[in-house]
């Protein structure tokens, strides 16, 4: 219920994301979590963005160092770089291309939490824990007394 | 109903609520801070103007800066991620920014930035044939990034005039 009006509130598919790599130290940590917002606002430079590549589907959270806007706004070229990266992300976009436009942009990055997305981390390299937790909770509601 | 897991699962979501209350609390702060940073800012040098295959215009240029960033610092701030770009406009764009040089401020006394004909750590190159001339605004950019809550940027901006008519 949260979740889903979160999502209105923002406009954005995923209002809430957990900082995978370590490309945006020492702002951003592994582990940290962002709020986003989308809005109607254009993408200028300064702005965390997190964007998904066609074809990928791990979106990436960097910031935009180059914007190109055409006159009448139909059309963006943007540049993004992890603030901890030698250089732009032009090598991690897909073969030949440039810039990321406005459809690749999921959200921007309006607030941060420190460390509480490392569960979720954890939850996803060591698996075995995740199963554990669910069996021990499983276990908790079975042997619960109460009506 | 005082179950141990019971009274677990009340802890937990009351140390969640106040938590959150906290970090909430926390990040408003921020709204009440006023900063007010000296800054100047300057274009010390157009070194070249070129135009490369395929028709990029790049410019090579140095900048001045005198900042003291101090005063943006707040209880709640963990860095200031700091950046100075350069914005136009051209016939096809409305709207040109690209970084030049950025940089990253972890503590209040090392927020004082002086540098002096300074090169630039990113290529200033446009999609086209389009610096030739052009008016240049040179803009300073501060990010403010929290502790906790919520992050915003503020910025100053000055006119640096125009490019060079001609390739250089």
């Amino acid at each position: 219920m949260i979740w889903k009006s979160l999502m209105l509130v923002t406009g954005s598919e995923s209002p809430v994301v957990v900082v995978l790599t370590g490309s945006m130290e020492p702002g951003f940590y592994r582990g940290d979590i962002l709020f986003l917002n989308m809005g109607k606002a254009p993408i200028r430079t300064g702005e965390v963005v997190v964007f998904n590549l066609d074809g990928r589907d791990i979106p990436i959270v960097h910031r935009v160092i180059k914007v190109h806007e055409r006159r009448n706004g139909t059309h963006i070229d943007v540049l993004t770089k992890g603030d901890n990266n030698y250089s732009d992300d032009r090598a991690l976009y897909n073969k030949g291309q440039e810039w990321l436009h406005q459809h690749h942009i999921m959200g921007r990055a309006v607030g941060f939490l420190p460390k509480v997305g490392m569960v979720t981390i954890i939850m996803n390299e060591w698996p075995q824990l995740k199963y554990a937790l669910i069996g021990v909770l499983g276990l908790l509601v079975l042997t619960n007394k109460e009506a | 109903m005082h179950s141990i897991y019971h009274r677990l699962n009340t802890a937990v979501t009351f140390f969640g609520t106040v938590a959150a209350v906290l970090c909430i609390l926390t990040s408003s702060t921020d709204l009440l801070h006023q900063s007010n940073p000296n800054i100047q800012l300057g274009l010390r040098e157009v070194r070249r103007l070129v135009q490369h295959h395929g028709g990029k215009d790049q410019a090579v240029v140095t900048f001045d800066i005198n900042a003291d960033l101090r005063s943006v610092f707040t209880w709640n701030t963990k860095q200031l991620f700091v950046y100075v770009q350069a914005e136009y406009e051209t016939q096809e764009n409305r709207v040109n920014e690209i970084v030049l040089w950025d940089f990253i401020v972890q503590q209040k006394e090392k927020a004082v930035i002086k540098l002096s004909n300074h090169k630039t750590k990113y290529a200033f190159i446009d999609p086209g044939n389009n610096l030739r001339g052009r008016d240049v605004n040179l803009t300073l950019v501060w990010c403010v990034m929290p502790r906790v809550g919520r992050m915003y940027t503020e910025r100053r901006s000055v006119s640096v005039g125009k490019l060079p008519a001609t390739y250089i």
